[in-house]
């Protein structure tokens, strides 16, 4: 499990300091996945560099399956079990080649050759990335490095991923084939905290937290929480497909709540 | 006309043995005024499209003009200049303060420093940032989203005669992509306007003109009409289909007689309702 115990961070700044976080607790379990929603500038990153130990909490505490996060004895084993693919994917490029720079966190992690071969090959055919190991990834696309920095998590095998908008640069295929790997991967037990500015990808989580200027503005079901008032105040807005279904429910189409796909849609006609 | 690519092609590392071919034989005519978007998978070519069209990269075969003239570099300070809004704003920021960043453009043109620090100012609030709590702020230590508006500001405040933006709405919320969309539709009146998007749905409405990439080659090249009605022409594209269209084209394939698509929610909604109604 990862634990926020009223977390408060704040970002020093030639002004004043720069509170992100005020207060926030949370919690993501294995086999959970917890949506983060909220406006810009309203702490979602700086809650994800907090997850796995970047950053330490000013006040109150995160623990990693039962490790503080503040405790210079658990850093390691922190890092190993928490996987975190940063917003902007070339603060996370670290090699030469894609297919070192996805080979450089297990190698870390002192896992064996043979294996790392196996899981570098299986990740970045995960994402789409097959076939370009031999490329700079200062020469990608933008799509393709947020795909490595994404390849570059999946194949640390972590216990718990934190996912910073990871398909802010994807094409609506690339979305979806990312939202179904982080379906497997739940499924198989991992944790997964997933920022996002979509609430049709947040529609598809167990829990979803609205962050409001550093705090928990709301927290519940996808359902309990897109149907609150407040949420256009929170800078949150339904997708298209969202306002076509609600325009569908007045005029008298039963369309469920929440509903952001174009099946649910059709199944409601 | 303003941007005309003619035949154009682009290599990266053209003649070494890390040869990426990006785009190949684009032919393509840019209004000055209007939107046009521009559409295409992962790496199909888009942002190499834009930044031939900036002047920063010079076409590796056929040929680039701007107003009639050859493109023989950046264009930013063009008599009529040309503004891009890269897609990680993080590589286009520089200066010290935000609104030092942002009254560039217009210092560099000459404005006395009073006007400059105005224009800045409208253009931070034109994107939805207070100057009076961003101004001072490094542009290095804001929020991804903070970032991509402040990028945005800085190419508004050079008033360009073209404005190129890449995946303007990436990263931003709710009421940043809604600020996005009011300045492509406002300034599409009196400026060549392109933009670069996986979130076709949040321009399809607005723009006049779509043109779709698959492995650096034009496959669509129409108005925008025109696409939301044959939108077959996605999955040519390699495209998966905006979630509203694909709605109704899942609806018509179970048998409502869907009459034609809309990319606005709302009218789709209607024309939803009556297929509806007509198939009971
Ligand atoms: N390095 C920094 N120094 C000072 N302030 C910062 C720094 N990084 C972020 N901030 C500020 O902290 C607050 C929270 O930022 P954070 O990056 O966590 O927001 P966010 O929710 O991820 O936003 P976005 O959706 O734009 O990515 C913002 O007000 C931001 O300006
Ligand atoms: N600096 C570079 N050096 C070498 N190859 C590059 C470079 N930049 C892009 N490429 C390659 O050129 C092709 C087109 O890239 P481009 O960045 O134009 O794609 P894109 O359509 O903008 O993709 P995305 O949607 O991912 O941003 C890709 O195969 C990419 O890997
Ligand atoms: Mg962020
Ligand atoms: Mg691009």
């Amino acid at each position: 499990m990862i634990e926020f115990a009223g977390v408060t961070f704040a970002y020093p700044s030639p002004g004043g300091d720069v509170v992100a976080l005020r207060s926030v607790s949370l919690s993501v379990a294995p086999g959970e996945s917890v949506a983060v929603l909220g406006a810009n500038g309203s702490g979602k990153s700086t809650l994800a560099l907090l997850a796995n130990g970047l950053r330490l909490p000013r006040e109150g505490s995160v623990l990693v399956d039962g490790m503080d996060t503040s405790d210079g004895a658990h850093v390691w084993d922190v890092r190993i079990r928490v996987g975190l693919v940063l917003q902007n994917p070339d603060n996370q490029i670290v090699a030469t080649t894609v297919e070192e720079d996805v080979a450089f966190g297990p190698e870390n992690l002192g896992v064996e050759p043979e294996l790392i071969r196996e899981r570098v090959a299986r990740a970045l055919e995960t994402v789409g990335l097959g076939g370009l190991e031999g490329r700079e990834p200062h020469h990608l696309s933008g799509g393709q490095r947020q795909r490595l920095a994404i390849a570059g998590a999946l194949a640390l095998e972590p216990a718990y991923l934190v996912l910073d908008e990871p398909t802010a640069m994807l094409d609506l295929q690339g979305r979806a084939d990312v939202l179904g790997v982080l379906d497997t991967l739940r499924e198989r037990g991992t944790g997964i905290l997933h920022i996002t500015h979509h609430l049709a990808d947040a529609a598809r989580a167990d829990r979803v937290v609205v962050l409001d200027r550093g705090e928990v503005a709301l927290s519940g079901t996808p359902v309990e929480v897109f149907a609150e008032e407040s949420l256009s105040s929170l800078g949150l807005a339904a997708p298209p497909i969202g306002e076509l279904a609600d325009a569908l429910r007045a005029a008298g189409v039963p369309v469920p709540a929440a509903a952001y796909t174009a099946e649910s849609v059709v199944e409601a006609l | 006309m303003s941007l005309g690519f003619s035949d154009v092609g682009y290599i990266y590392g053209d003649g070494t043995a890390y040869a990426t071919r990006a785009l190949g034989g684009v032919t393509l005519e840019l209004p000055r005024t209007g939107l046009t978007l521009v559409l295409g998978a992962t790496g199909s070519g888009k942002s190499t499209l834009l930044r031939l069209a900036a002047g920063l990269l010079l076409p590796t075969t056929g040929s680039l003009t701007y107003d009639g003239a050859p493109v023989t570099g950046p264009l930013a300070t063009a008599a009529r200049p040309v503004g891009l809004v890269f897609q990680s704003p993080e590589t286009q920021l520089f200066a010290e303060t935000v609104i030092e960043d942002v009254a560039f453009a217009p210092r560099n043109r000459g404005r006395a420093a009073s006007e400059s620090r105005a224009a800045a100012e409208r253009a931070l609030r034109t994107v939805g940032l207070d100057p009076a709590s961003f101004a001072d702020r490094s542009p290095f230590s804001l929020s991804g989203g903070e970032a991509r508006r402040v990028a945005i500001a800085g190419v508004l405040a050079m008033e360009p005669a073209t404005l190129l933006f890449d995946e303007p709405t990436a990263g931003l919320d709710a009421s940043g992509r809604r600020a996005v969309r009011e300045v492509v539709a406002s300034a599409r009146r009196d400026a060549g306007v392109v933009v670069v998007t996986h979130d076709a749905e949040e321009f399809l409405g607005v723009a006049d003109r779509a043109v779709l990439l698959k492995d650096g080659a034009v496959t669509f090249d129409g108005p925008a009409a025109t696409l939301v009605g044959e939108p077959d022409r996605f999955a040519e594209a390699g495209l998966r289909m905006p979630e509203v269209l694909r709605a109704q084209v899942l609806a018509r394939e179970a048998g409502f007689p869907v009459e034609r698509f809309s990319a606005d929610p709302a009218e789709a909604a209607a024309l939803l309702g009556d297929a509806r109604g007509a198939s009971r």
